[in-house]
């Protein structure tokens, strides 16, 4: 049943393939065959349905392939609606090619080998404006899949079946869960992500190798910035450090927005080849003054208080040796004292003390002395 | 994130049983509405998507999102409150 039924999506996706190397995109059809066919890829490659989002929608895309696979490909009436106007399209061509056409009951597939041996073959030849188009059409559809051309080494998440996908997310350090219809579609999204992240760390890296500018040397700076911000925020002394770290996570803050922004047109290439880049800011580059600062980044009141005491206020390296100093000094003072002052008041006390004492026993002896005459004397 | 809300407290509160998927934190009626159509009606049937996906709270995000379209505030609470709720039941 399962073999079946992906023989029959593997003759559909054939058969969408030849329709778009057609160019038949605007058709009623068009986006119902696209899902059909991406359907068919990730049935291909794992045997289980795809989940594209949600449970009910599977369903419905089950009941989908069910109802025509019942129905068998061939007698399906959509298909069959949908072949007519094809091969309307298909004579034309073929006629406007100059291309005997064959009997006129003959099925589609003729024309459509006949389309892609002649025509097909005249476009690797002579180069036509048409052939542009179609080939960004190409471009497009093989976006869809978030699969550049210039990485062609790197495999569809969509057409790895389930133990590969996990294995492709343990080589880049995710251990995945158990992968079933809802949460395959997940995971071959993280995949695709991990994959595009290394390819744009890859292509940086290049691109900052290739460069010997001057402005590399100021990124450098700001990465510096940045790297000193991660580290503590509390050392933010002077202006220019300041200034730096802004621009440092004005930068951080927009690279998720280039991802997604990547994310949702992966193919940014031209049908040339050359990669499509955003600008590099060329502001303080080979010495030129800064003529403006971008827009500081949303902050807190309360953080922006904070920074402006902090310009007010002494480098804390200053305000610590000014610490230490007085601190010397003082101890310095307190011992000093101790020495020369109290030592000898304490001494002194010391002194006092006994002679206090033996003056009182004195006093006592005299007292002592002085009853008994008294009694004597009465 | 620092403050749970009284619908939270009150789902980590106690077994789900069979509380509807409104219950959920981060969930009110339209996403609810949403979550139902497309199958998930109770809490624990979110709960098993939480668990299958190894209770990682940025990939069921990521899912709730796509799912219900939810903004990553409401995701963000769902995850939160489900993961206390494994934390204190399972």
């Amino acid at each position: 049943m399962a073999g079946e039924e992906r023989r029959e999506r593997g003759e559909g996706r054939e058969r969408e393939r030849r329709e778009r190397v057609l160019g038949y995109e605007g058709m009623p059809y068009s986006f119902q065959g696209g899902r059909q066919d991406r359907d068919a890829k990730e049935f291909t490659g794992s045997c289980t349905f795809p989940a594209h989002a949600a449970p009910p929608k599977w369903t419905h895309c089950s009941r989908e392939m069910q109802q025509q696979t019942e129905a068998g490909m061939p007698a399906n009436p959509a298909t069959k609606a949908w072949v007519k106007p094809g091969c309307q399209r298909l004579k034309s061509d073929l006629v406007a090619h100059n291309v005997k056409l064959p009997p006129a009951k003959s099925k589609k597939e003729v024309y459509v080998e006949l389309h892609m041996q002649h025509i097909d073959q005249k476009k690797t030849v002579e180069f036509s404006s048409d052939e542009e188009v179609e080939e960004d059409e190409e471009d497009d559809m093989e976006g869809e899949d978030g699969e550049n051309p210039g990485d062609a080494e790197m495999p569809d998440p969509s057409a790895l079946t389930d133990d590969d996908l996990k294995a492709a997310l343990l080589k880049h350090g995710v251990k995945a869960g158990p992968i079933v219809a809802s949460t395959r579609f997940l995971y071959e999204k993280k995949l695709r992500k991990l994959l595009q992240s290394d390819g744009h760390h890859g292509q940086l890296n290049g691109a900052k190798n290739g460069m010997m500018y001057s402005d590399s040397e100021e990124e450098e700076e700001e990465e510096n910035g940045e790297d000193n911000d991660a580290e503590s925020s509390a050392e933010e002394e002077n202006k220019e450090t300041v200034e730096e770290s802004d621009q440092a996570d004005e930068e951080s803050s927009q690279e998720p927005v280039k991802d997604d922004f990547k994310h949702l047109f992966p193919a940014e290439i031209t049908p040339s080849g050359i990669y499509a880049t955003r600008r590099r800011p060329i502001k303080g580059a080979a010495g030129r003054p800064i003529q403006y600062m971008y827009p500081d980044t949303p902050v807190s009141p309360m953080t922006l208080q904070r920074r402006d005491v902090e310009r007010r206020l002494v480098p804390v390296h200053i305000q610590i040796l000014v610490f230490v100093t007085v601190t010397c000094l003082l101890y310095l003072i307190y011992v000093c004292v101790e020495d020369n002052t109290f030592s000898p008041i304490v001494s002194l006390l010391d002194n006092l003390n006994p002679g206090s004492n033996s003056g009182e026993a004195l006093l006592h002896k005299t007292e002592a002395q002085d009853t008994p005459a008294l009694s004597e004397w009465e | 994130m620092s403050t749970t809300s009284q619908k939270h407290r009150d789902f980590v509160g106690e077994p789900m049983g069979d509380k509807s998927v409104m219950a959920l934190s981060g969930i009110g009626g339209i996403l609810g509405k949403k979550l139902e159509e497309q199958g998930f009606d109770k809490a624990y049937v979110v709960l098993g998507q939480f668990l299958l996906l190894k209770k990682d709270t940025e990939m069921f995000t990521d899912w709730l999102k796509d799912v219900s379209g939810a903004n990553s505030r409401q995701a963000g609470s769902c995850a939160q409150c489900l993961k206390e709720w494994c934390d204190a039941f399972l």
